[in-house]
């Protein structure tokens, strides 16, 4: 599996079966680090390290196609980072949430939904693993006016190559 | 021939001239169990003499089927089988031969967080080193 691929797995992941609990409906989930001027609540996934290793004795790991091919494995680490705007606020949740309460809020849901869609992202993408191997709150940012989470996610997956 | 020196993505081996998948490791061990041969008079051995030749090995590769096992849990006798190391599947490159090799010993490893593999130790009753061909 391509780094490619396994960026849209996981951010179709998290689009799939997390809805946005503000007034704002539209795409919240993105493969990008925000601009200061984007719109808010968002989450975004940042590639932060890959790495490639060979995975077993000779060269014969079957790719999609049946031939076998170069087999590596690949740890790839990924920060899922929750975004809150001051003035964001929960909708159809009791109590109202906004602020760090709604910032913990959406990160719990991301942990359930990666810790609880293991066993789909295997059978569905072949991802060998998913962790999570760190959580971190951010001080609240005066000049931007948000509040941020950082989920550190480490998943293991397998890629295969050609070496002719 | 040019030398050449191999890592492991180089190296394929075989059982019944099928391919060992997801081998992490492997190993073969063949002993001369030669004994030195001591005369009154001297602190030096005055001969070595050949002994039994014992051709054993091992094989770790990740857990993903039974195909090996089952060869170690069978109640009947247990099945006969040779194993080809090859240091490249293209000619020009050392390959091993073990011949009438028996699993002596099979084993699995369950780790919490790791990958789940099998190890085995085999013995042959022969071996042969050759340039493949």
């Amino acid at each position: 599996m391509k780094i490619e691929d396994l960026n849209r797995a996981v951010v179709d992941l998290l689009r799939d079966n997390i809805s946005n609990p503000t007034s704002n409906t539209a795409h919240w989930v993105y493969m990008d680090f925000p601009r200061s001027d984007a719109t808010f609540p968002r989450i975004s996934v940042t590639l932060s390290s890959s790495a490639i290793n060979p995975a077993w004795i000779g060269n014969h790991m079957l790719n999609d196609a049946g031939e076998a091919t170069l087999g590596m494995w690949v740890i790839t680490t990924y920060d899922i980072d929750v975004w809150i705007e001051r003035t964001n606020k929960s909708t159809g949740l009791d109590p109202v949430r906004g602020g760090t309460a709604l910032r913990d809020y959406i990160t719990d849901l991301i942990e359930t939904i990666i810790l609880e869609k293991k066993e789909t992202m295997r059978t569905v993408h072949n991802v060998v693993d998913m962790e999570i191997i760190d959580r971190r709150t951010l001080p609240y940012d005066e000049s931007t006016q948000l509040f941020r989470a950082t989920l550190v996610v480490r998943i293991t997956h397998d890629r295969t190559f050609n070496p002719g | 021939m040019t030398d050449q020196v191999y890592k492991g993505w180089n190296a394929v081996i075989l059982k019944d001239g099928a391919t060992i998948g997801f081998a992490e490791a492997a190993s073969v061990e063949i002993a001369t169990g030669v004994e030195p041969y001591y005369e009154i008079g001297s602190r030096t051995p005055s001969t070595i003499v050949p002994g039994n030749q014992e051709v054993t090995g091992s094989i770790s590769r990740a857990w993903v089927n039974i195909d090996y096992l089952a060869l170690v849990t069978g109640t009947g006798a247990l099945t006969h089988f040779t194993l080809c190391f090859k240091a490249k599947a293209a000619v020009d490159a050392p390959w091993v031969y073990c011949y009438n090799c028996l699993f002596e010993r099979g084993a699995i490893d369950v780790p919490q967080d790791g990958f789940l593999s099998e190890d085995y130790d085999f013995r042959a009753t022969s071996v042969a080193v050759v340039l493949g061909t």
